[in-house]
């Protein structure tokens, strides 16, 4: 077992295999050595932490991610994780856009691979078919483009 | 500075996002299948790029800042020259993916000329750049000699090709898609040495086009009709001997050319050492004198899918039957007289199907081989299948442990069917386990359990009713039977078989009955007194998976086959 204290000081005991889908958690676990100490997870609250916990529980014993085309998982594992995202994981990301914006920085400081993937294909799917002012309504982004710069931009279309 | 371009730069609902998991989402806007089931069209995955580097000047600098990016929205049906032109730029180094649907709606007031636009040509003329190509196209509208041209140049970073039809026309003439190539031309000029996957219709290939040069692990051609490409044996086995690396092998609508070539003989053996998977799709007599032409690996999924030529000899079945002796004969050499084989049989409404699989007893044992035989178009009786089936009765795998499953929905042609199950005589003592399932499946209970042998005492021939599979050790009847359907005549026969078959001394310790409603075959179980006849009965929730083994994928076109 492995103790971790989120940054709001709740300590979590899981398991190490569950743990260590974070590669940061493994690599620290590889330097510490055998120990009982908490490691601290200073960028991730409890709240952020839960999710990523039980995305870590239920993913546990997927093959790992791999990106060469030699790696262990068989290639029709490496098919099915790169173009299959289950019901569960689906409701999983259904989460308001702050939560899962949280769970993406959360991801990308535990560095889980697969996490930050589905979830920024979460926030792909938010984008995909929206217009530029959808988009920033969605993201509450200031469109700080000028009047003419945006005229310049917008005049690149895609179609012939 | 760094500090400040942090401060300045926006924040996605109060979070600063860094430009690296912008930049992947942007990614997974191309992702071929996103988190949710509905796909968008490829023309509007790459709006959805465009549309976020409008954004704001954040959004715009992370998305131009990554030529990755760029490098995967080449769609030439549906951008003018400018945009590719620009998009070309962006992508600055990185080698290109250009991907083209015709089956898209953009397509529905296309005009033939498609591949002779300015667009196309710019993408073709940076053929030199493509990393992985995709088009798809209507052989029936689209003029395609660009095309036919255009697999003929050099294309050094080319990993992964697939031109395919999406249609076939019957109203086409071979002569239409001639290309006038010079008999033998190299593919790709002989230069795409990355060219790992490739996959075309044939209609794009000069005849007897030459795969010199090509280092490919998955090869896929689909032999239409109104091709020029239809070689002899000789040219296929000079050409599979080139490839020892394949890995994946599928030829479609598979035909010898039949003329001099054909009539000379060619008993070289060809060994394709890592083939996994082999799919070959044709007419019986040409897909046989390729197949016992090949040396397999015995790991290798073989999948024949092979329909009868009505104007040929039903007998050149024995080119199958010889390639299958071989095959098999290679499984015993490999995996030792220890092996259990599972062996099955299918009939459906017009397609026969025999499988057989070297493989363990439990679920997650590893499949050291699998040969599936689909016999299409079953509309004259299927002796040449039956004759095969016989042959097979000879093969040394018989004696090894046998899993048996037979699953029979066909409903009319009763005899033929029939006699392709008393193929399983042979089994006998070797046999350990049987799965019964399909609609008309009690037909066959009564066969196993009354099986007519012919015997002869002081030289005179009679018949008497054996019993068939005497070791079982397990039986199952494996149905989807829903409260009110025909499928539950096949309990009672089952029932009955099990019952007789304790009665005369073989009683089968473990029966098992998986249905979705077990339930409700509880009482006419108990009815039976069935669990006095076995040491265990189970009545289970199912039915379990009763298919046939499958599932490989290309690690490079990610192709599930």
């Amino acid at each position: 077992m492995v103790i971790l204290i989120t940054s709001d000081n709740v300590k979590y005991v899981v398991e190490k295999d569950v743990a260590e889908l974070s590669v940061l958690v493994k690599n620290m676990l590889e330097d510490i050595g055998p120990s009982d100490e908490p490691i601290p997870l200073h960028n991730v609250t409890s709240t952020v932490f839960n999710k990523v916990l039980e995305y870590c529980i239920y993913h546990r014993n997927d093959p790992p991610p791999s990106d060469d085309d030699e790696g262990c998982a068989s290639p029709l594992h490496k098919y099915l994780a790169s173009h299959i995202c289950s019901e569960w994981d689906q409701r999983f990301f259904d989460v308001d856009q702050a939560l899962l914006f949280d769970i993406i920085l959360a991801a990308n400081y535990l560095d889980i691979k697969t996490l930050l993937d589905d979830a920024c294909k979460a926030v792909a799917h938010l984008i995909q078919g929206k217009s530029t002012e959808e988009i920033r309504g969605i993201f509450n982004i200031v469109n700080d483009f000028t009047p003419e710069e945006e005229a310049r931009v917008k005049k690149e279309n895609v179609s012939s | 500075m760094p500090h400040l371009r942090q401060i300045l730069r926006p924040q996605i609902n109060g979070r600063l996002v860094p430009p690296e998991i912008l930049e992947t989402i942007f990614q997974m806007l191309l992702e071929r299948q996103c988190l949710y089931v509905d796909r968008w069209p490829r023309e509007e995955e790459t709006m959805g790029v465009v549309t976020a580097s409008h954004v704001c000047k954040f959004w715009r600098q992370v998305a131009l800042n990554s030529p990755r990016l760029w490098a995967r929205c080449i769609f030439p049906d549906f951008q003018n020259v400018v945009v590719i032109e620009t998009f070309v730029k962006r992508a600055r180094s990185v080698p290109l993916v250009v991907e083209s649907d015709c089956r898209s709606n953009t397509f529905l007031s296309r005009s033939p000329s498609r591949f002779h636009a300015p667009c196309w040509l710019k993408v073709m003329n940076a053929l030199r750049r493509i990393e992985r190509l995709s088009i798809t196209f209507d052989l029936a509208c689209d003029d395609i000699r660009p095309l036919q041209n255009f697999v003929l140049k050099a294309a050094p970073l080319l990993h992964s090709c697939q031109i395919s039809s999406s249609t076939f026309s019957s109203s086409i003439s071979p002569a239409q898609y001639r290309n006038g190539l010079a008999e033998g031309s190299s593919m790709f000029d002989g230069n795409a040495k990355l060219l790992r996957c490739l996959r075309l219709d044939t209609s794009l290939l000069a005849p007897k086009a030459c795969f010199s040069g090509l280092i490919l692990t998955h090869l896929e051609l689909d032999m239409d009709r109104v091709s020029s490409f239809h070689p002899g044996l000789c040219y296929w086995l000079d050409l599979l001997q080139g490839q020892a690396l394949l890995e994946i092998l599928k030829l479609k609508g598979f035909g010898l050319e039949y003329g001099k070539e054909s009539s000379s003989v060619d008993c070289r053996d060809v060994s394709l050492p890592r083939l996994r998977y082999f799919n070959l799709e044709g007419e019986q007599s040409d897909c046989g004198e390729l197949f016992r032409a090949l040396t397999l690996p015995s790991k290798c999924y073989t999948f024949l899918e092979i329909c009868e030529d009505e104007t040929r000899d039903s007998s050149e079945m024995d080119r199958v039957q010889d390639g299958l002796r071989k095959l098999l004969e290679h499984w015993d050499e490999i995996n030792g007289p220890s092996q259990t084989y599972q062996w099955s049989i299918w009939t459906d409404y017009d397609v026969l199907r025999f499988q057989v699989v070297a493989s363990g007893l439990s679920e997650g044992d590893e499949n050291k081989g699998v040969f599936t035989l689909h016999w299409r178009h079953c509309i004259l009786p299927a002796y040449p299948f039956v004759l095969l089936l016989e042959t097979l009765g000879s093969s040394v795998l018989v004696k090894r442990q046998a899993i048996i499953r037979l699953a029979h929905d066909m409903e009319y042609k009763q005899r033929t069917v029939a006699s392709l199950f008393r193929f399983f005589q042979v089994f006998g003592p070797s046999t350990t386990e049987l799965v019964l399932s399909g609609y008309q499946v009690k037909r066959l209970i009564w066969d196993l359990l009354e099986y007519p042998v012919t015997s002869s005492l002081d030289g005179e021939e009679y018949e008497e009713s054996t019993m068939l599979l005497p070791n079982l050790k397990s039986v199952a009847l494996v149905q989807s039977f829903a409260p009110i359907s025909p499928e539950w005549d096949n309990f009672y026969p089952f029932a009955h078989y099990i019952m007789r078959r304790a009665e005369r001394n073989y009683r089968v310790p473990v029966v098992r009955v998986e249905c979705p409603y077990p339930d409700l075959v509880q009482p006419i179980a108990t009815y039976f007194k069935l669990s006095n006849f076995t040491d265990s009965l189970m009545l289970c929730r199912g039915p379990s998976r009763f298919s046939e083994v499958s599932a490989h994928a290309c690690p490079r076109c990610h192709d599930l086959f």
